[in-house]
């Protein structure tokens, strides 16, 4: 029998106007991988902070009993000191500083004028080794990639004797290797006696770790789901207790009309490196997209499919260009100009939307008649009575949850701000899309929401490229798929005939130097 | 009202209780003397300069944070190159004034392409300006009169930028200036009434009847007091309307039209508003050419004012043109401020300069406030981004 | 052209004209027709040059975590973004 490690009670916490989490329970035991699974909001998030002394005792009522003992944390130092330690979802590593000196940040041995550096990186390459890194202390953290960061976090956490380790989105920015060895990792931790809490919305990674899985929604447990059963604990099953109702398909259902004459096509569209012209980043590209069709470009991160919607989207991207681009049959010479491509109906939705889709800065209401301006205005004066009546339109239209247009993007939660950055392209009234990640870091709720919105913009006669580094959403929304890897698309593939053996197959035989 | 309501109101208008505390302030230190007429017309004489160009500067920080150093040395050699023209050369006004334009443009264009399309970081290449320009100027004066100043400007040039609008004698009160005034006033609050009912027959948020009447009292009584007080000393300065019109045309530019919002997306994201079609190089460009017009137009006051050219003409006019700005709320990263905040803050330094002059406050004490001034606006802004985190 | 890069340039050059009011003051130390006491300037001059070389302090941390932002972003796949 297993002793419980960790229980917190009745936990209720409000901010201002909310109330984030209401008598929230959660037990941990001893040794176990505890998952904690919800929507965006359902305060995942807000429980570990009240956890591991971020939102301090005194700001939240109810108990929180770690090894039979109340405790009251006043700050992070508190919770750590028994071993409790959180690593975020953003890395909080300093670039220019050596893997050694970041895991023992604020943690140094020696003493406190005389930092011992020979016990600094002797300790912390145990520790690497301890994650699987075979890299050297003294390396600089920006020499490594993410993935290798990531498990430095791991390794720092380690290095601060941690008992209950809780992981914040650990691998929303690695891709499916990495992750596969940071889960096999926390499973090899387990067999140690390590106990630890994951928070993630991806739910086949909660399947294939997780003991125990904890559901919250709205800020209340809803319940706790036992995964020692002979089959793990299906995808659906998670997702019925996140969002509280049967999702039978979680792809919403296409109406596979007549597919029109070709919208958009491309002929050996070569593309080279803005920094290092020698490199090409997409080579030799072809494909072509009908109209009302959603064509899917799978790849793995660095396979060069953000760059190729880029270029295409008025060479927003890379130097020295070559290659075709026909629209609607046309060859279309592209100059250097994104607002070419706009008045071209060509529409690029970023996956990188708070850094260059959206001013956060900025109301819904300006954010979403960004691209389309004109439509707005007459003779360069903004009429604001109808920027706010296109506002709520698309507001209505795509279910943005925000009493007033006027708020600030920047407030929004991500769901809802992808939902406005695919406004403002909507707006724009294009007749190509090319949505990259459009659904990356949403909630299962919100992504359903989205994926209709992409099969009613096919049913309009719009031609979308939909790159995604989701197999199953990829098999699940396109018509056809196109394969990319190192710069070249290496297959295609009908939808109806793909499987996720078949795609991954394509990539793996592709890089073998085919 | 609820406690909170006044506590956000507060925070909303707090430039402006600021700048009518210290008033309240100078007006105990002068006795009374800040109040009088000829303040009145002085603090807008002296003080057009600081809104001409906080208007330039402020379309240059709305595009991320980015300034001009060079537009008072710039001002010295206009003003030297335009004493040539109209004294030493004898150009006429009109001549003379359209070649300051020209040459204005010239280095605007100059100065954005060197920005916008060559990618020289601004306040290198206005700095350049700022070390370059007064020397110019000065060798220019030098080389043309012995004294090293250039005067006097013509009377036509000087009735254009300086003096009054339907002058009288001073004490006589001036009715076209006070109708005037009746007139801006009863403008504000006519439109502020109509904008309200627009929005409300539309369904939208709208102010409340008490804040119309809150908002439209206010300004009405502000404008009424300025423009009585003017009257009472000749009449409406011609700078006024320069200022006036200035801040007027930027105003709309800035909330109306789809230039200024390409302002703001290029200061507040100029990624994301590149990849909606924005020509992050053209707003660049138009915000130094708009720079460097502007700083002409204010050069023609400054030199009408002074009644000459001379060397040190225009010293210190970029800090004071940016700390109008800062304190004004314009963000020193970009992407947000308003004409309105700028014009508060560059209202709040004139108040200060004027106040120090009139009790004719130590130089040494006049450069120790200039600097809390300006140690404080920066705290503020850094103040005011670690509440937005 | 980094925003956060202009404000610490912005914030630099707040510093700088703190310093260049500090060598005026310091320059007109030997007026005889001021009111200002040479201890009360000295006292200002020493006050402005802290503030000054804090706020240089600060711009630099300001310019120093943007570059970092900078990095970290570059780190994740390469960049897009064009310099």
């Amino acid at each position: 029998m297993s002793k419980t490690l960790l229980e917190m009670k009745s936990i209720t916490k409000t901010f201002p106007g909310v109330k984030a989490l209401d008598n929230v329970n959660l037990k941990v035991e001893e040794g176990e991988i505890h998952a904690l699974v919800g929507e965006n909001g359902a305060g995942k998030s807000t429980l570990m902070n009240v956890l591991s002394g971020i939102y301090p005792y005194g700001t939240y009522t109810g108990d929180i009993i770690y090894d039979g003992k109340v405790c009251r944390f006043s700050n992070i130092k508190d919770s750590e000191r028994l071993g409790i330690v959180i690593i975020h979802q953003e890395l909080a590593l300093v670039p220019e500083m050596s893997i050694g000196e970041n895991m023992y940040l604020g943690n140094e041995c020696g003493h406190r004028f005389s930092i011992d550096w020979n016990k600094t990186y002797s300790e912390a390459d145990r520790y690497l080794k301890t994650v699987g890194l075979k890299e050297s202390s003294k390396v600089l953290v920006k020499t490594i990639g993410t993935g290798k960061q990531q498990l430095v976090e791991i390794a720092k956490a380690l290095a601060k004797k941690a008992r209950l380790l809780i992981l914040d989105e650990p691998t929303s920015s690695l891709n499916e290797e990495d992750s596969r060895a940071l889960l096999d990792l926390m499973l090899s931790f387990k067999k140690q006696g390590m106990t630890m809490i994951i928070i993630t919305h991806k739910l086949n990674e909660v399947s294939y770790v997780a003991d125990k899985i904890t559901v919250l929604r709205d800020g209340t447990t809803i319940e706790t789901i036992d995964n020692h059963g002979k089959e793990p604990v299906s995808e659906e099953r998670i997702i019925k207790g996140m969002v509280g109702r049967e999702m039978t398909n979680r792809f919403p259902k296409r109406e596979k009309t007549a597919l029109g004459e070709v919208q958009m096509e491309i002929t050996h569209w070569t593309v080279h490196h803005p920094l290092y012209p020698e490199r090409k980043v997409v080579d030799d590209v072809s494909m072509y997209v009908r109209k009302g069709e959603v064509v899917g470009i799978y790849g793995l991160m660095g396979a060069g499919r953000t760059e190729l919607a880029m270029s295409i989207f008025g060479q927003s991207y890379g130097t020295h260009f070559s290659g075709e681009l026909k629209l609607n049959g046309k060859t279309v010479k592209m100059r250097r100009s994104e607002s070419d491509a706009i008045r071209h109906k060509i529409a690029y939705v970023t996956e990188d939307r708070k850094g260059n889709g959206l001013v956060l800065s900025q109301s819904i209401r300006v954010n979403t008649s960004l691209a389309n301006l004109k439509a707005i205005s007459s003779h360069t004066v903004i009429d604001s009575d109808r920027e706010y009546a296109v506002a709520k339109e698309y507001r209505e239209k795509l279910r943005i949850k925000t009493p007033s247009v006027d708020q600030l993007v920047g407030n929004l939660s991500g769901g809802n701000q992808q939902k406005v950055l695919l406004a403002k392209w909507m707006f724009a009234e294009p007749q190509i899309l090319l949505l990259d990640e459009p659904t990356r870091g949403i909630d299962v709720g919100a992504k359903y929401e989205i994926y209709c919105i992409i099969n009613d913009l096919a049913a309009a006669g719009k031609s979308v490229v939909l790159i995604s580094s989701e197999l199953p959403e990829v098999l699940g929304m396109s018509d056809r798929i196109y394969i990319m890897n190192e710069g070249r698309f290496v297959d295609e593939m009908k939808a109806e005939e793909a499987t996720q053996e078949s795609i991954m197959a394509a990539i793996l035989r592709s890089g073998k130097g085919a | 009202m609820e406690r909170k309501e006044v506590l956000t109101l507060l925070k909303k208008n707090a430039m402006l209780i600021v700048l009518v505390l210290v008033y309240l302030f100078f007006l105990i230190i002068t006795q009374g003397g800040i109040f009088s007429p000829s303040s009145f017309t002085e603090l807008i004489n002296q003080n057009a300069y600081v809104y001409i160009l906080g208007a330039g500067m402020l379309m240059c920080m709305l595009t991320g944070g980015n300034i001009d150093l060079s537009c008072g040395a710039f001002v010295c050699l206009l003003g030297a190159l335009g004493g040539v023209f109209m004294i030493v050369q004898g150009l006429g006004t009109g001549i003379s004034i359209l070649l300051m334009l020209l040459i204005g443009v010239a280095y605007g264009c100059g100065l954005g392409y060197l920005i916008a399309y060559i990618h020289i970081p601004p306040w290198i290449a206005t700095l350049a300006g700022y070390l370059a320009f007064r020397g110019l100027g000065t060798s220019i004066l030098s080389a043309n009169s012995k004294t090293g100043s250039l005067a006097p400007f013509p009377v036509d040039f000087q009735s254009l930028f300086y003096g009054r609008v339907f002058p009288t004698e001073k004490g006589v009160f001036n009715w076209p200036c006070f109708l005037f005034g009746l007139f801006a006033a009863s403008a504000v609050i006519v439109i502020l009434l109509r904008v309200r009912s627009s929005r409300q027959s539309k369904g939208y948020e709208a102010d409340t009847l008490a804040g119309v009447a809150a908002k439209g009292g206010l300004g009405g009584a502000a404008i009424l007091l300025v423009t009585a007080k003017l009257a009472m000393d000749g009449g409406i300065p011609t700078t006024l309307l320069w200022v006036a019109g200035i801040i007027l045309v930027y105003s709309f530019l800035t909330s109306k039209t789809t230039l200024g919002r390409h302002f703001y997306v290029v200061g507040g994201n100029i990624e994301a508003a590149r990849l909606s079609g924005i020509n992050t190089r053209r707003i660049m460009f138009i915000a130094y050419l708009n720079m460097a017009v502007l700083t002409s137009i204010a050069t023609m006051t400054v030199i009408a004012r002074s009644q000459s050219a001379y060397a040190d003409i225009g010293k210190n006019f970029e800090m004071d043109a940016i700390s109008a700005c800062v304190v004004g709320g314009v963000s020193a990263s970009g992407g947000s401020g308003t004409v309105l905040g700028m014009v508060i803050g560059a209202t709040l330094i004139g108040v200060i300069n004027l106040g120090m002059s009139l009790i004719s406050l130590d130089a040494n004490y006049q450069r120790v406030v200039k600097g809390f001034v300006l140690l404080a606006a920066v705290v503020f802004d850094i103040l005011s981004k670690k509440r937005a985190k | 052209m980094d925003q956060n890069k202009m404000r610490a340039g912005l914030i630099g050059i707040a510093a700088a004209y703190l310093l260049y009011l500090c060598y005026e003051l310091y320059q007109g130390r030997g007026e005889t027709d001021t009111t200002m006491t040479p201890t009360a300037r000295g006292v200002f001059i020493v006050l402005f040059a802290i503030s000054a070389l804090a706020l240089l302090v600060y711009a630099y941390r300001v310019w120093k975590h943007s570059r970092e932002q900078d990095e970290k972003s570059s780190d994740r796949e390469d960049s897009t973004r064009l310099k």
